[in-house]
């Protein structure tokens, strides 16, 4: 839980973020190509891409350490890259920190505030209570006079979030908050930022290349690759309904099946289902996904796709199994609970029966433009019901 | 039994021993030795003098305020080559570690040769007052030359390996380019600014070839310690009083040099490990 010692809550005169049209490019490497996005009040947005997806030179742009070559930022109508990044009133939290190692926590966290032209300084007193209240927001009270040097990497990151807010940003940039973590410190931390978010309700955007990370924290996901926006969404829409099969593979961990689109039917490992949407159907180039949940075993022996089991790995309380389906080279990855292998475990030498319980198939037009995705339900593999030993009893 | 990545603990270290005590304690206490046979009132006799404590002055007041200019100075050649790309870059690079390489002498010829009254340098500089051979100026400038690559050489590695974070932080947070430099730069290149800085004053302290040709050895004006110390040898064949001179200047700069090494823990008392 987020400690409550702040006397009165800081007004942090929220405002929304207008990016529009953004493009960077260093040399001939494209890092950020016509992006835009727009960020409300006090949203907590999350920015997720594999390295090199632009995601740190968007930070970057918008905490004004870089320019654009095109493109607009409006904060509240006001232009944000007109304003040197001194007085744009953005707190960035670096991904290793950049504490100042010569200084104190305390020291570190007034640094904001003591560096400010005279007019605007607080007096001596007020820096101090201000530093008081964030070191104990942040829950390193009796910490202020350590160095950087003798705190720990979690400790790190609050004092560098704590030096973050001193300035009383209107805008909260992380770039990869956790990357510099160990797994335990974490997977704590996320959820203690996420509750320090909604104390603050400050506009904070963090950029990661960590899913879990993004979906557990944010209210809203911008998934980039190569230094365009592939899909912005909750983290429930770009699971649910990914926009490209970038999206599919890197959230949902869709993996491609040697699908094609013959007419109104999608053919798939020698069965023919038909598509709903008729826009698939007019395809340049199509891409079917399915994801490791939803390829389930059959529940008779003999029944579904033929499945050879290559390996099987308990992961607590999941099995992951890796199979290779009759006429197709690829291994598939399929995530189960462990209590519906136990259920379902007919899995013999010679192998096992799979459905897959839902497809997607991305249709792209010539430039390669993903303009409709549709999802099929093989009805071979409708779900699985339990048929449990309850029955109702009439009275 | 604790094991160590490289055996013979024992072997190495009783090497290391021996060459040190061989070739810089045993020189040192021959040196103590010989001063001491003078006695109190023999060596009061010999450092007492009026020529003595002003060359004693000049040498360690001008190698403090030359290596203080080195590290100015220093600073801003290591700076620019460091953070900056420009044509011939490399080759400045490599100049600066010219007074390293250049024999002393020839050093001193040089200057002597351009800051001369009728050098290039010189007699443009005599009519606007200005005399640098031959004055305590010449000193300071010799001084200056020889100890500039320290500081230089000692810092670049530091600034280079820096990282920009620390600067972009300051910004960020609303810094000035002089608050980024005065509150977060400096402070963290303090300690090796300070090692470039004790280096460049041994240096310059002990300098003798290149200083003696500019400074023309005036009496009373511009004799360092070190000239005396030769000249005690080489006219008047009085080792006693060379040593005794010797034994003033190794104790000076013995102290000077444990200064240095306070001051710079304290600069860096920040790195203490948990």
């Amino acid at each position: 839980m987020v400690a409550n010692c702040a006397p009165t809550p800081k007004d942090y005169r929220n405002m929304g973020i207008e990016i529009s049209r953004l493009r960077r490019q260093f040399g001939t490497f494209v890092a950020l190509d016509d992006v835009s996005l727009s960020i409300g009040d006090g949203e907590f947005v999350a920015v997720l891409g594999p390295s090199g997806s632009g995601k740190t030179s968007l930070l970057r742009i918008l905490a004004g350490l870089d320019q654009p070559d095109s493109g607009s930022v409006f904060r509240d109508g006001q232009n944000l890259l007109a304003l040197d990044a001194r007085r744009r009133g953005v707190g960035l939290v670096f991904q290793h920190y950049a504490l100042f190692p010569h200084m104190t926590v305390a020291q570190n966290v007034a640094f904001g505030l003591r560096v400010r032209p005279w007019r605007l300084r607080p007096k001596a007193q007020m820096i101090k209570t201000a530093v008081e209240e964030l070191l104990c927001k942040v829950e390193l009270e009796g910490l202020a006079g350590r160095y950087p040097s003798q705190l720990s990497g979690g400790q790190r990151q609050r004092v560098a979030l704590a030096r973050a807010l001193a300035i009383e940003p209107r805008l909260l940039l992380l770039d990869e908050p956790f990357g510099a973590l160990d797994a335990q410190v974490r997977v704590t931390l996320r959820g203690w930022l996420r509750e320090f978010h909604r104390s603050l309700g400050i506009t904070s955007l963090f950029v990661t290349h960590d899913q879990d990370e993004a979906l557990e924290m944010a209210d809203r996901v911008v998934v980039m690759n190569r230094g365009r926006i592939e899909q912005v969404g909750t983290p429930e829409q770009v699971y649910r309904q990914p926009a490209t099969p970038f999206v599919s593979r890197f959230i949902a961990r869709g993996q491609s099946l040697p699908g094609e689109v013959r007419g109104q039917h999608l053919h798939l490992f020698g069965h023919a289902w038909r598509i709903e949407n008729p826009a698939v159907v007019d395809a340049h180039e199509v891409a079917v996904h399915v994801r490791p949940e939803d390829i389930v075993p059959a529940v008779t022996p003999g029944d579904g796709l033929k499945a050879q089991l290559l390996s099987l790995r308990h992961v607590a309380g999941s099995v992951r199994a890796s199979l290779r389906v009759e006429n197709w080279d690829q291994p598939l990855e399929a995530h189960w609970s462990e209590r519906d292998w136990a259920r379902y475990s007919g899995a013999t030498d010679d192998g096992l029966g799979i459905h897959l319980q839902a497809v997607t198939v991305f249709a792209a037009d010539r430039e390669g433009r993903v303009h409709m995705r549709s999802t099929v339900h093989p009805p071979s593999a409708s779900a699985p019901v339990a048929v449990g030993p309850w029955r109702r009893i009439e009275a | 039994m604790t094991r160590h990545v490289l055996p013979g603990f024992r072997l190495s270290t009783g090497y290391t021993l021996l060459v040190l005590g061989s070739c810089v304690l045993l020189p040192l206490t021959a040196l103590l030795w010989t001063a001491c046979e003078l006695g109190p009132a023999g060596w009061w006799a010999q450092i007492g003098t009026r020529r003595v404590l002003a060359a004693l002055k000049l040498s360690f007041g001008g190698a403090l305020l030359a290596a203080t200019i080195d590290a100015v100075l220093g600073l801003l050649v290591a700076w620019v080559l460091v953070r900056y790309r420009f044509a011939f870059r490399r080759q400045c690079d490599a100049l600066v570690d010219l007074p390293f390489a250049l024999p002393t002498a020839v050093a001193g010829i040089a200057l002597t040769a351009l800051y001369a009254p009728n050098g290039w340098l010189g007699s443009r500089l005599a009519p606007l007052g200005i005399e640098v051979a031959y004055t305590r100026l010449g000193v300071l400038l010799a001084m200056v030359f020889v100890g500039l690559p320290f500081v230089v050489r000692t810092l670049q590695p530091v600034l280079e390996s820096m990282e920009s974070d620390l600067e972009e932080a300051a910004y960020t947070l609303g810094a000035t380019s002089f608050q980024r430099f005065f509150r977060v730069l400096l402070p963290l290149l303090l300690p090796t600014l300070l090692t470039g800085y004790a280096l460049a004053l041994a240096r310059a302290i002990g300098e003798y070839g290149s200083v003696i040709f500019i400074a023309g050895n005036r009496l009373f004006r511009t004799e360092i310690a070190p000239y005396l110390i030769v000249q005690k040898i080489d006219s008047q064949y009085d080792y006693r009083g060379a040593a005794a001179l010797g034994a003033v200047m190794l104790a000076a700069s013995l102290l000077l040099l444990l200064a240095m090494a306070w001051l710079q823990r304290w600069t860096r008392r920040w790195a203490v490990v948990r």
